[in-house]
């Protein structure tokens, strides 16, 4: 809070209500920046509270009836004063309504310099202080403490004495009055708020900075009820301006409020894109999670076709090996002889007498032509033409010979195609022969 | 520009941000996922392969065993084999004391519809001789069948001609 001599501030911590307080040099910057060392404040945002010399702060009643506007009516009282005219010192007007409901509106209107609104700003920019709110320090003090229903307060500060009225939250009277207010300006004040309350008397003044001898004798002189707010409270106004609260006159200069609403902007900005990240970064590790299992499973799978496909190539060479196998077989199967032409030989031989000599043998193995036999037999029956041609010595050597190919078997048929005698060379007669014997194979 | 706009500005901004960061992340994600459905497509159908290939490879199992029960085995259609199998023929009419005169190869069926090669074969010897090379000849691992045999007059030792038919292996 800035008054006249002093450079006051308040901030409530975690509770604990912290208070400072510096006398103002004349370079109000460095007086800010020495009262932000010299106690234990946190943080950087400010509410500015005017007090003094440079402050209007009046309190009057706008009949329902009147043809201006509450604002009009304020701007028109200060319409030629020297110090606060329209075009030195900014207006804020509060207006409430009459408590009675049916009554005047309730104004309360305060003026401040300009330059001093902007030498405070200027002041607080310079320290990097983030301003919420330039509002009076004597409307500020209502906020100081809470109570119920009408009350009336008289708060002490350096600069004056400030006589509040409201009901509950709202404050509806102000007036400031040089310190020490006498009892008798004291007793006119509270009946002229009494007047505008609608109301006949205040049985209680509550007191805020002072104390003792004199706080006994406002209220033998008022005769009513007085008492001292809580012991701790010794700065009213800078601890309004700490507590939140509605401001009734707000002075923050245009600029001032662009600035605190890009500062909102970029807060909230900052807030959204930190959450965004946050969630982007929870969604991106989710999601890469997600995304490494997927990896893992497309590749299990994977291997899990290769190795199928493997095996489909390998199912399929098997089955070519197989039919091959097959084939290899079975073509084996069928042209495996049925016989050992060794064994025809040796047949042949054996069944021929000593007296009997093979000038030609011819075999021939060819296709079966046994019509009897069905077509897929026939295609794989085979036999062997066996063609013997040769001397017989003695009578009956050929028969003999040739019952005896018979008999061994192997042929199923044997024939003697022609038969001549003939003399031998050892002058007895012989039989030139020639015999057509027919096995059957395969 | 007020409050809310601001607000609301930034608001979009943050949400297309955060769009172009996730939405690359989001598109892999569902590119990985189609994938992923392909895949276990892929799996389901083809679940049923490693039964069949049991299956396949008993039965292949099956039929090697019985074909390595078997004597005979087909000539490798190929001039390595061929000429291993002359080879062979030439060893068992030496060791058999037949005599050769000739021997001609030439392609052919050899009477069925296996392919084959055919050996013409002009020999000189007795009847011992002959019957040691036949069996000699049905010794060796290749399946052969002898297609004709002529023995000519002549004394002791006599001239001997036989076509022998060499199966081949066939892939059809």
């Amino acid at each position: 809070m800035v008054a006249d001599r002093a450079l006051r501030a308040a901030q409530r911590i975690e509770g604990e209500l912290v208070t400072g307080s510096l006398p103002l040099s004349g370079d109000f910057g460095r007086d800010i920046k020495q009262l932000l060392a010299s106690f234990p404040f946190v943080g950087k945002d400010l509410v500015v509270g005017l007090e003094g010399e440079d402050v209007l702060v009046e309190s009057l009643v706008v009949p329902p009836s009147a043809s201006k506007s509450a604002k009009a009516v304020c701007a028109e009282r200060l319409k030629g004063d020297p110090v606060f005219n329209e075009s030195n010192a900014a207006l804020g007007v509060a207006v409430a309504d009459s408590p009675s409901g049916s009554g005047p509106s309730m104004v309360i209107h305060a003026a401040v310099i300009h330059s001093k609104i902007a030498q405070v700003m200027t002041a607080c920019r310079g320290s990097q202080l983030n301003v919420h709110a330039v509002e009076s320090a004597a409307l500020a003090a209502w906020r100081a403490w809470t109570s119920e229903g009408l009350r009336i307060r008289l708060v002490r500060t350096d600069a004056a004495d400030i006589v509040l009225a409201g009901i509950d939250e709202r404050l509806l009277f102000c007036r400031i009055v040089q310190r020490p207010i006498s009892s008798l300006e004291l007793r006119a004040t509270m009946s002229r708020a009494a007047s505008l309350l609608s109301t006949e008397t205040f049985s209680e003044l509550t007191c805020s900075g002072i104390a003792g001898d004199e706080l006994q004798k406002l209220a033998a002189d008022l005769g009513v009820s007085v008492s001292s707010s809580e012991e701790s409270l010794v700065d009213a106004s800078a601890v309004g301006l700490a507590t939140n609260g509605a401001i009734l006159t707000e002075f923050t200069p245009p600029e001032e409020r662009n600035l605190r609403a890009k500062r909102q902007v970029r807060r909230v900005r900052m807030l959204m894109a930190a959450a965004t990240i946050v969630l982007v970064l929870t969604a991106g590790v989710l999601g890469w999670q997600h995304k490494s299992n997927l990896e893992t499973k497309h590749g299990s799978l994977q291997n899990q076709v290769e190795v199928s496909q493997q095996a489909e190539r390998e199912l399929s060479n098997l089955r070519q090996d197989l039919i091959r196998e097959q084939n290899h077989f079975a073509q084996m199967a069928g042209v495996r002889p049925g016989h050992k032409m060794s064994l025809l030989f040796s047949v042949i031989a054996n069944a021929s007498p000593d007296n009997l000599l093979l000038e030609t043998t011819k075999v021939s193995d060819s296709v079966s032509t046994n019509k009897t036999a069905s077509d897929a037999d026939a295609a794989s029956q085979r036999q062997l033409d066996v063609e013997l041609h040769g001397l017989a010595g003695g009578d009956g050597a050929v028969r003999s010979f040739a019952d005896g190919l018979l008999a061994t078997g192997a042929f199923v048929d044997v024939r003697i195609e022609a038969s001549q005698r003939v003399i031998l060379a050892n002058g007895q007669g012989g039989e030139r022969f020639h015999i057509h014997a027919t096995a059957e194979t395969r | 520009m007020n409050l809310s706009k601001n607000i609301c500005l930034t608001a979009v901004l943050l949400l297309i941000a955060s769009a172009g960061l996730l939405y690359p992340m989001h598109s892999s994600i569902s590119e990985l996922e189609g994938g992923i459905e392909e895949l276990k497509h892929s799996t389901e159908v083809e679940s049923t392969v490693p039964q069949q290939l049991a299956a396949v490879q008993g039965q292949l199992n099956e039929l090697r065993l019985s074909k390595d029960d078997r004597t005979f085995v087909l000539c490798a259609d190929t001039p390595e084999a061929r000429n291993e199998f002359e080879t062979a023929l030439q060893e068992q009419i030496r060791a058999a004391g037949l005599s050769r005169i000739s021997m001609d190869r030439e392609a052919g069926f050899g009477g069925t519809d296996v392919p084959s090669f055919t050996i013409s074969l002009e020999v000189e010897g007795d009847a011992f001789e002959l019957h040691g090379f036949l069996q000699g000849l049905e010794s060796l691992k290749w399946l052969t069948r002898v297609l004709f045999l002529q023995i000519y007059p002549g004394d002791l030792e006599r001239r001997i001609d036989m076509q022998i038919s060499v199966f081949l292996e066939s892939d059809s």
